[in-house]
């Protein structure tokens, strides 16, 4: 018997140092454990064909056809390297790819939230050194952009088009209840008062509403934010979380105002009915709901989904309080990244240099069947070539961002619980379970907590 | 007996072991180092002791998910099995349409989980759902299930019952082994159909509810997919996770969002652990009570 275990344990181990010997080949042991920037090299052409892996966390049906243009462009003038795409590649994947050694050498994901996260545990390769190099030109990108990429003073990735939301709302809507349609309302009392017109309760149940702070991607939180419309201190200098600031308060009493008038759950008994967002029968699209803060690509949804609808787009109104935040917009928008662990950075920078170039902004925000906004300056003016293909109201997001301050919630490595910790609060005070000021102070002294648990170690 | 005789075993035997060394008993070590230790996936982890322990104890996150998970494991799983052990003992009986009416029974069982959380998600919604549809015949306004912190987990556990025909399948494998003997003789001393049903199918049936106790227990601890597509945002946008007002905030989605939101898997492993000791003094237990029963 023992001697059958000796035989056993013996194979095993043999077994065993195979396998992870088949392992730490894999993943590269010689690679410093602390990324370290990779000092820029005078680029010399390789012997043998470079794959740059571009991985995207996104759904390739309508931002593939642009993206595959710009990398076929970029293929043909380096026939060293190709770049390989491959969509449908949610953050988390990357992860497991990243530890178990295959990094990929691009990503490219909706929204820039993750950055700060990343950074902080060290996973992405800071890109301040390959910017010196003067193929990307950083003052060309509207001012601030950079703001939701930096951390510790240090730049993790690029913007690859922005997001911005406006106001869109129904025209015979307001014209059924007395308004006049060329009349927006411009503040964010008048919104209210709008709303309240707009809003139509037959028997107790609510049949049309006119305004919704949590439909969507309207929300206090993340992107489409209202909150940007007040100014609040999304994060102090030192990075703490800035729920203290008292601006908050009027964030919410403006959001919550729904809720208190009509009732939490008449509210949400109406929602639940309305049909998926970026269909047919979505709630603007069917009629249900009057004004709503949405981005660029919504246009096209309308043309696509309900072209008859009469609608207008004008920028969210602002506070009669804070008249200097009239033309303030919040950027969120896709962002690139190259994690530290990529094992063809000079190849991969290459690219995303070439991506960056005016034209392939351009054409990837303006030609995909969604829409962005570019992100340069050069790549807003070639706005006129593409505006035919373009919904007409698309211009009015290009002008907001070409005169508007853009507004850039910052990276931080506490992003995810930020913004989940924030959507509980909202979701307690529309719910009526804690007044703002309470809630606001907890949310404060949860983050804080949260922050000094990870940030401070 | 040569040699080669004492190694062929094991030579057969490596493709297996080889797969359960490598993909499960060193997985499952690992995370018991990694849960002693602060790692993020990206840097080598670093040993804290018991830091994610007493971290998960202050937790509220965590104490909020773990009653949920207990709300839905010791309301869902008994209620799920008794309704099993009814409909068993109704299509053992032989009437005309029987065989299609066990499989009626057993077809949502075979459903993905995922298309069974949206269908249902369809099957409550307040404004244009069947159930609240019917509601309103009868003059009622049903609630606002999984919009209302209150009624989402009893919405879930409609779909748990809906989703119980593998439970009914072994009862009814049970219910034929019962010897028709003991029946009879019952009759014989004038047992009524409900003395019958308590005193011996039920007792004849406890090592097949132990076993329906136990995947029960185990599946409702681990409880995640129809909570997560349900509570997940059904437009896009910002959504809490176990929304409304985490409600359906279980074990398993909050280890989930620890360890691939927020990069903390060593707190995530802490988490795996505890929900693992919590399974394994649960099943103890039943077994223990189990085994004095049966003496």
């Amino acid at each position: 018997m023992f001697k059958h275990l000796k035989t056993m344990s013996g194979a095993m181990l043999i077994l065993i140092l195979a396998l992870t010997a088949c392992v730490s080949k894999a993943s590269p042991t010689a690679e410093p454990t602390q990324p370290q920037p990779t000092q820029p090299q005078p680029t010399e052409p390789p012997k043998t064909k470079v794959t740059i892996n571009f991985w995207h966390a996104n759904t390739e049906a309508a931002e593939g056809p642009p993206m595959a243009e710009i990398i076929a462009a970029f293929n043909k003038i380096h026939p060293e390297i190709e770049v390989k795409q491959l969509w449908d590649t949610p953050l988390d994947k990357a992860m497991a790819a990243i530890t178990a050694g295959n990094s990929p050498d691009l990503i490219i994901q909706w929204g820039p939230q993750f950055v700060g996260s990343w950074a902080n545990a060290g996973a992405l390769e800071p890109l301040d050194d390959y910017l010196k190099r003067g193929d990307v030109d950083p003052n060309d990108f509207i001012p601030g952009i950079l703001g939701s990429t930096t951390y510790k003073d240090k730049i993790y990735g690029l913007p690859f088009g922005t997001d911005m939301s406006m106001l869109i709302y129904n025209a015979d809507h307001f014209k059924a209840a007395g308004l006049d349609p060329e009349k927006p309302p411009m503040t964010t009392e008048e919104l209210l008062q709008y709303a309240e017109k707009l809003t139509k309760v037959e028997n107790g149940e609510i049949t049309q509403i006119g305004w919704l702070p949590n439909y969507a991607w309207t929300h206090v939180a993340g992107d489409g934010s209202i909150s940007v419309r007040f100014g609040p201190t999304f994060f102090h200098e030192d990075g703490t979380p800035g729920f203290d600031d008292p601006r908050w308060v009027e964030v919410f009493d403006f959001a919550k105002w729904v809720f208190d008038k009509y009732g939490i759950d008449n509210v949400k008994r109406f929602v639940s009915g309305f049909g998926e967002y970026g269909t047919a029968q979505d709630a603007i699209c069917s009629g249900k709901l009057s004004m709503i803060y949405d981005g660029e690509w919504y246009t096209n949804f309308i043309k696509k989904n309900c072209p008859n609808l009469n609608y207008r787009v004008v920028p969210f109104p602002y506070p009669s309080k804070h008249p200097e935040l009239k033309n303030n917009w919040e950027m969120g928008g896709t962002t690139v990244i190259m994690p530290a662990k990529a094992p063809h950075k000079e190849e991969a920078w290459q690219f995303l240099a070439f991506m960056q170039q005016p034209e392939n902004i351009a054409k990837f925000c303006l030609s995909s069947t969604l829409g962005n906004i570019p992100h340069t300056l050069k790549a807003l003016a070639l706005y006129d070539n593409y505006k035919s293909n373009l919904p007409a109201d698309f211009k009015y997001f290009i002008d907001l961002a070409k005169t508007g301050q853009a507004v850039v919630i910052p990276a931080s490595p506490i992003s995810d619980e930020y913004f989940t910790e924030l959507s509980k609060t909202e979701e307690q005070i529309y719910n009526g379970t804690v007044s703002v000021e309470d809630g606001l102070k907890d949310l404060q002294k949860r983050l804080m907590d949260i922050y000094n648990q990870k940030v401070s170690k | 007996m040569g040699r080669a005789h004492k190694f062929l075993p094991w030579f057969f035997l490596s493709p297996w072991l080889i797969g359960l060394v490598a993909f499960t008993i060193i997985p499952i070590l690992a995370t018991l180092y990694y849960s002693f230790t602060r790692y993020n996936f990206f840097t080598p982890p670093s040993w804290v002791g018991l830091d994610n322990y007493s971290n998960l104890m202050v937790d509220p996150e965590f104490w909020k998910s773990l009653g949920n998970t207990l709300y839905l494991t010791l309301i869902g799983v008994p209620l799920s099995l008794g309704y099993a052990f009814l409909s068993a003992v109704a299509l053992n009986q032989s009437f005309r349409g029987v065989g299609f009416l066990r499989a009626l029974f057993y077809l949502p069982s075979v459903i993905p989980p995922v298309a069974a959380a949206v269908t249902w998600a369809w099957v409550l919604n307040p404004q244009y759902g069947i159930v609240n549809s019917v509601l309103h015949l009868i003059g009622i306004r049903g609630p606002i299930w999984f919009f209302d912190p209150d009624w989402s987990k009893p919405g879930l556990i409609l779909l748990m019952l809906w989703c119980s025909g593998g439970f009914i399948i072994i009862y009814l494998a049970g219910l034929q082994d019962i010897s028709q003997s003991l029946y009879e003789a019952a009759e014989l001393d004038g047992a009524s159909p409900l003395q019958i049903l308590w005193f011996i199918t039920w007792p004849m049936v406890s090592s097949v509810t132990m076993f329906n106790l136990i995947i029960g227990l185990l599946g409702g601890l681990q409880y995640f997919t129809q909570a997560y597509v349900i509570s997940a945002p059904n437009t896009a946008g910002v959504s809490t996770p176990g929304a409304p007002m985490s409600s359906l905030l279980f074990l398993a989605m909050q280890l989930y969002i620890k360890a691939f939101k927020r990069l903390e898997m060593g707190a995530a492993s802490a988490m795996a652990w505890v929900l693992f000791l919590i399974s394994v003094i649960l099943i103890g237990l039943l077994l223990r009570r189990y085994k004095w029963e049966s003496e």
